[in-house]
């Protein structure tokens, strides 16, 4: 279980940043900019939400097999396959939660802090995203979750080598088959105490006010 | 001579256009107009917040705007502050936090000396660690205005910011900014639909409607002779009515028009006048309560058509047999609560509350000799002869 704990914590190191940076990014575009086929693009990226893991994997294999140059990379079935696996459903997440945080903060505010002189990245950094940073942050907890959990994705496309590719869902998959169950309830334990502090967290974050608690 | 500020402006948003062009010293500059008109539409073009089809902007000599040759600086570049109507203070931030972004200092020392100062500069250096939502809405505005200044514009510009204050409030933030301004000695301009800001901040008044601009004028020229009339009728503020002041048959001073009379408490000389009268100077009566003498002629019944809460009053629009009438009173003044469009007013016009202004000289102004009973006029009916002191 050590090793399979392992590589889920090492796919969420890669998926932490990616989701912030790109989920946030894009969140901030749709919700800030206006352009021709903005909606349809974002439909588009919200798919993997409710596309079956299945299909969702499948989609990625035929696409790797038929460009040559991600064929030669050799990331199915290894851990680039891992993160990608487990980005995939959970992106949208952190694309929806991002953009209703960027569009929840009032653009007076933002507009006003930029007639005092500011430069637009000074007021990104001490306006919009201080103001953005609770509803980003939930976002983030409930996106982590949903790509530390993730199953059918990953199994599509990393496959379940265990050492290699097998995380924790596929190795409670694992241990279910070879009839462990102990060892099985064990990692979804674990499992299910990540969800309930994601929820919590998230909770606590919605709830909360912007200003400092002295 | 050129002005400070010089502005214009050509944008068109949807099927609204704005025209406007204007020029401002280092002075008080009230927009006055309806809602809708383009006020603020006008402030958010000048900072740069909206981008213009058409126009140019020169601040203090320097080119802010000229799509002529395609130059527009960012809105950070301009100097040019602005209050929107939520004031927009930062709520992550407390009060001297607020104040010290808006300085434009370097190094966070230097940043707290100067928020502090200001925070001094409008009374409020003890709310520094508060955070705006433990503010009043006059300490949040007090705030807004120390953190535009500390940022040390060349022009500020307030988008209705004390609409949502009432009286005593407004007049003590109308005074703090008229003494800031004086200070800072730069140009203000101050969106407004509300006429007390007009007489009490303003050096010179642009009205606008449509997204047009209709007028300008300096206020001491309005305030003063037959100017006022024309600010009366700009403002759409008032009772402004035209017709001829002079001796009823009974030997009252009157003043009558196309549909009806008021009584007036003294006459200067008879001839073609205007009337107004303030909205807040008409009274409202209880009809089961008799009036006194010198109301009871000028008394009046009509029904409510719209009710308008305008800052501390509510203003309601009156159909009368003798035309619309404007009738103001404070929003917790007696016999004005529960007042609805379709009800009935009955209210009075003191005769002290009525301002003529004569749009000739008065008759016996030119006669002086003959203070004589003159013939009725046809058009008005009634007998005009020269009382009291002759205007001079």
């Amino acid at each position: 279980m050590e090793q399979a704990l392992f590589i889920s914590l090492k796919v969420l190191a890669f998926d932490i940043p990616i989701l912030g940076l790109v989920g946030g990014g894009l969140g901030w575009v749709f919700a800030r900019k206006v352009f021709p086929g903005r909606e349809v693009i974002s439909l588009l990226l919200l798919l993997p939400i409710v596309l079956p893991p299945s299909v969702l994997g499948l989609y990625v294999l035929m696409l790797v097999g038929r460009v040559d140059l991600l064929k030669e990379t050799g990331f199915i079935f290894a851990f680039p396959a891992n993160v990608l696996g487990s980005l995939l459903p959970s992106l949208p997440i952190m694309i929806q939660s991002s953009r209703a945080a960027f569009a929840g903060v009032d653009r007076n505010l933002e507009e006003t802090a930029l007639t005092l002189g500011r430069s637009p990245w000074n007021v990104f950094f001490r306006i919009t995203l201080p103001l953005a940073r609770r509803t980003l942050l939930a976002g983030l907890a409930l996106s982590s979750a949903r790509a530390l959990g993730d199953f059918g994705t990953t199994l599509m496309i990393a496959g379940n080598i265990p050492g290699r590719t097998q995380t924790l869902p596929l190795y409670i998959y694992g241990q279910v088959g070879s009839l462990n169950f102990g060892r099985a309830n064990a990692a979804a334990l674990l499992l299910v105490a990540v969800g309930i502090v994601s929820l919590f967290l998230v909770r606590r974050l919605e709830a909360g006010s912007h200003e400092r608690v002295a | 001579m050129s002005e400070w500020l010089e502005v214009s402006l050509k944008e068109r948003i949807g099927r609204f256009d704005l025209d406007v062009s204007f020029g401002l010293g280092r002075e008080i500059g009230v927009i006055f107009g309806p809602s809708g008109a383009g006020k603020s539409l006008t402030l958010r073009c000048l900072s740069g917040l909206q981008k213009v089809r058409k126009g140019r902007i020169v601040l203090a000599g320097r080119v802010i705007l000229d799509t002529a040759s395609g130059k527009s600086i960012h809105p950070c570049k301009r100097r040019m502050g602005i209050l929107p109507q939520g004031l927009a203070l930062f709520p992550h931030m407390t009060a001297l936090e607020n104040v010290m972004y808006g300085c434009n200092r370097t190094g966070e020392r230097e940043k707290k000396t100067c928020a502090r100062k200001w925070l001094e500069r409008v009374r409020l250096e003890e709310y520094g660690n508060h955070y705006p939502s433990q503010l009043s809405g006059g300490q949040k505005q007090r705030v807004a205005l120390a953190r535009a200044l500390a940022s040390e514009p060349e022009m500020l510009m307030l988008d209705e910011p004390f609409s949502a204050l009432d009286g005593p409030l407004r007049r003590n933030l109308r005074r703090d900014l008229r003494r800031l301004q004086e200070e800072a000695h730069i140009p203000v301009l101050y969106v407004t639909h509300q006429v007390e800001d007009i007489c009490a901040l303003g050096d010179k008044i642009f009205f606008i409607e449509k997204g047009m601009l209709t007028g300008s004028a300096r206020v001491e020229e309005m305030l003063e002779g037959s100017g006022r009339v024309s600010f009366w009728k700009m403002m759409g503020w008032g009772n402004v009515l035209e017709g001829r002041a002079g001796i009823s048959a009974e030997g009252r001073p009157v003043f009558r028009w196309d549909s009806g009379e008021l009584s007036l408490k003294e006459l200067s000389g008879p001839g073609s006048a205007v009337a107004f009268v303030r909205p807040d100077h008409v009274r409202i009566l209880d009809p089961r309560i008799p009036v006194d003498e010198e109301l009871s002629k000028n008394t009046f019944s009509g029904e409510v058509e719209e009710v308008l809460l305008e800052g501390g009053a509510i203003r309601m629009h009156v159909r009368t047999p003798n035309g619309y009438w404007q009738v103001e009173r404070p929003v917790h003044g007696p016999l004005a609560e529960g007042i609805r469009p379709g009800e009935k007013l009955f209210f009075a016009v003191p005769p002290g509350a009525i301002e003529l202004i004569f749009l000739e000289s008065p008759e016996h102004a030119k006669r002086p000799d003959s203070p004589t009973v003159e013939s009725l006029s046809p058009s008005t009916g009634f007998e005009e002869s020269l009382t009291g002191n002759p205007r001079t």
